[in-house]
């Protein structure tokens, strides 16, 4: 500048020296030369001599000119820096509140980028960390970043943290007096401005016993295992927040943020407050804008899950109360009919490990329950019974125990009646002749009548007897010669002799066979006897050789004492014969 | 709704705490228990139709093991300062506590509380000495907190003058 300065005055001296120089030709020739361009100059060293104007010309192009020198190189700011270092140094030691003041409000951003970065970059390695880890909700998890686009680490922390809110405190510095507090619904509450005291008494003690620096102040207090008190001081006041659970660390910086508004927006107030707190009202839609709080968001994810699973369980539900319903009347209506059925009493019945038990007592002739169960649509295998044997008196168990026991023959018809046994149709000897012997011992019947019951055997046998009986083989006269012709008689009389014997071993009845001999009358009577003996022996001899045995046949001769009551000649013949007679030796 | 801190100062032992559970609580008790740091009570109180919140810092007694802290005196509306009238140490004690006030707070309402006056049969303070201190501090208010004699009209007299201030 001094440089410029001196040529300036070089130049008008020039100029002035010139006039009054002897070479006046050439000055004048000058004149004419330069007479337009020389207002121009002057006009130009006059603005160079004034500051004021040459300032302003400055000014004019100086910040173009430090644009345009900044572009080439960084001299400028070289040369600009220490000399601001001094003005901020000074500026310091004069007043540190109003530099304070003045960068509060780019600190906190600008702090708050900072950790941001330093939180991205342990994300990125947490979320390293976790890639390697393997298990079932890491995979929901890293499904759900997947679905909501987020990093897998942001997902993770989203269901590690949990945290509700539960008081805001704003207190002012100085006087440790709550300027607002806020709840969040349903707490209660000691005495906020206690609280508040307390906490700037509490912040006061540590900042004096271990702090020396102002910004070495109590940031977070632990209550127990699940409550912390977060404090976020501002220049004036602080913010103190309790918090149930762990917040997330964004959640410092919203407290940041709001000490920082409020402080940009009611400094003043702050600065100046003498105890009234109406004004600070204002402030409760703000802290009421920290009482926040994170529940798991998980559930709303698997809220289809959710639904799904008692859906499930109440469709099986319903299932199983039909199943088990039908099950139950099965087993209802059978049990019903096992209890009417005959024969059976039941003393226990249940459900019991799995299976049907029934216990009671059974006679030994009451219908299968196994397959009235079957008939139920009860598997027969799903119920155990325990039967103890015995006796029905009920007139159809005492029928067809006697039914059992006699085993009577189709053409009997049997029946019971109040004690009494009675029977009709027909039937063997023998089998009446048991019947009568087994019926006393059957219980619960005293009487018996069978009297309606024919003998079939006895029929017949009576049949063959009158056949015998009538039956006659002639002799010749005076003579043990039997008559000929009388072959085909013989046969008759031999089988008849044969089926007498055998129904009468199948009867059981000891049968007994007379040969009795007759004659006429002429002749002496004992002549006669002897003759009619003869001649029953003579038949029996007779029958012997072909092959009847003797035994059971008695040989009897009578002589001429039954002769038949007439005269006739016919009848003579008759009397020279032998006649049969069928005994038995039981009364019948 | 106003509120103002105020401070108890005084020796230990002199009836700080008793003070302050009779004027908020009504109650008093024969056990002493010695204040550590500081406790905080509040109490609630009428001019004409507004409401007022004294926020009362009872503070530790000062003694050769504690002192008071400087920074639990910030921002107090007022002080009362508390002494024994059965010990005469305890007026030097209020005396050296008003000095550390005023240099650190500048001339705060303040009021004088000579306690236990109910024990006057065993006063131990020189009459001359207790003039002199009415004569020299405008407000000087003799209490009992065991009968409750003075202490509504001690803080009373300390309200009456910060707001007057206010
Ligand atoms: N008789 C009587 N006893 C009092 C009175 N005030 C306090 N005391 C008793 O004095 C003792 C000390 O009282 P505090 O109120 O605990 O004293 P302080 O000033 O709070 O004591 P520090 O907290 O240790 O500084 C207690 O035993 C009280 O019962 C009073 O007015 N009359
Ligand atoms: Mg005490």
């Amino acid at each position: 500048m001094d440089k410029h300065r001196d040529s300036t005055v070089w130049h008008s001296n020039g100029i002035t020296g010139a006039g009054s120089s002897p070479d006046e030709g050439i000055g004048e020739l000058r004149d004419l030369l330069l007479g337009p361009e020389k207002e121009k100059i002057e006009q130009i060293s006059q603005r160079y001599n004034n500051p004021d104007q040459f300032a302003r010309d400055v000014s004019r192009i100086l910040a173009e000119a430090i644009k345009i020198r900044d572009a080439k190189d960084d001299r400028i700011a070289r040369a600009i820096a220490p000399s601001m270092e001094k003005i901020l140094h000074q500026s310091v030691k004069k007043n540190p509140a109003a530099l304070a003041n003045a960068i509060y409000p780019v600190l906190g951003p600008a702090i708050r980028k900072a950790i941001s970065t330093a939180i991205l970059g342990m994300m990125q390695s947490l979320n390293h960390l976790l890639n390697n880890s393997f298990s079932l909700q890491s995979l929901r998890w890293r499904y759900e970043a997947i679905k909501t686009k987020k990093s897998f680490a942001e997902v993770v922390l989203l269901h590690t943290l949990i945290y509700q809110v539960e008081q805001v405190f704003f207190i002012h510095r100085k006087t440790g007096l709550m300027l607002a507090h806020v709840l969040a619904n349903g707490d209660k509450s000691k005495d906020p401005d206690l609280v508040s005291g307390m906490l700037s008494a509490i912040q006061d003690f540590v900042h004096d016993s271990f702090g020396g620096e102002d910004e070495d102040l109590l940031d977070t207090l632990r209550i127990g295992n699940s409550r912390t008190v977060w404090v976020e001081q501002g220049p004036f006041a602080f913010l103190a927040v309790v918090i149930r659970g762990t917040p997330p660390m964004e959640f410092r910086e919203d407290l940041r943020e709001t000490v920082e508004t409020i402080h940009l927006q009611n400094a003043e107030e702050m600065e100046q407050f003498n105890g009234d707190t109406t004004p600070f009202l204002r402030l409760v839609p703000v802290l009421e804008s920290c009482l926040q709080f994170k529940v798991k968001e998980t559930t709303k994810k698997k809220s289809v899950f959710l639904w799904l699973v008692p859906m499930v369980l109440i469709i099986g539900l319903c299932f199983w109360g039909i199943v088990h319903y039908q099950r139950m009347s099965r087993w209802h209506n059978f049990m019903q009919e096992l209890r009417s059925a005959s024969g059976i009493t039941i003393t226990e019945a249940g459900r019991r490990s799995g299976g049907y038990h029934i216990a009671g007592l059974k006679d030994p002739l009451a219908a299968d329950p196994a397959t009235l169960s079957d008939r139920f649509g009860m598997p027969s295998e799903s119920v155990t019974y325990h039967w103890t044997p015995y006796l029905s008196m009920s007139d159809n168990f005492i029928l067809a125990r006697a039914i059992d026991a006699l085993e009577p023959p189709t053409s009997v018809e049997i029946n019971y009646t109040d004690g009494k046994l009675t029977g009709k149709g027909f039937a063997g000897h023998r089998w009446i002749r048991t019947a009568m012997g087994i019926v006393k011992v059957i219980p619960g019947i005293s009487a018996v009548d069978f009297q309606s019951i024919v003998d079939m055997d006895t029929v017949k046998f009576n049949q063959l007897r009158d056949r015998l009986e009538s039956k006659i083989v002639y002799f010749m006269e005076n003579s043990k010669r039997l008559l000929p012709g009388q072959e085909e008689n013989i046969k008759d009389i031999l089988t008849i002799i044969q089926e007498i014997r055998h129904l009468g071993r199948a009867m059981e009845v000891p049968v007994n066979i007379m040969f009795i001999g007759h004659t006429d009358s002429k002749g002496s009577a004992d002549y006669n006897l002897a003759l009619s003996r003869e001649r029953a022996a003579q038949l029996l001899n007779f029958l012997t050789d072909l092959h009847i045995s003797p035994v059971g046949i008695t040989v009897l001769g009578i002589g001429e004492s039954t002769p038949t009551d007439s005269d006739d000649l016919r009848y003579e013949k008759i009397n020279r014969s032998v006649t049969f007679e069928v005994v038995v030796n039981d009364a019948m | 709704m106003i509120k103002k801190k105020i401070c108890m100062l005084g020796a230990f032992a002199v009836g700080k705490t008793s003070l302050v559970q009779r004027y908020v609580n009504s109650i008093f008790s024969d056990r002493y228990q010695t204040t550590v740091g500081v406790k905080i009570d509040k109490k609630t109180i009428c001019i004409g139709t507004r409401k007022l919140d004294l926020i009362l810092w009872d503070l530790n007694g000062e003694d050769e093991f504690q002192e008071v802290r400087v920074s639990y005196l910030r921002g107090a509306s007022g002080c009362l300062y508390v002494i024994d009238g059965t010990r005469t140490a305890t007026v030097t004690t209020v005396l050296k506590l008003e000095k550390r006030v005023i240099e650190n707070l500048g001339n705060i309402p303040s009021v004088f509380a000579l306690n236990k006056i109910d024990l006057s049969d065993q006063g131990e303070i020189d009459t001359q000495l207790i003039a002199q201190l009415e004569d020299n501090r405008g407000e000087f208010v003799r209490t009992s907190a065991k009968t409750g004699q003075g202490v509504e009209t001690v803080f009373q007299r300390l309200v009456q003058q910060i707001m007057a201030e206010h």
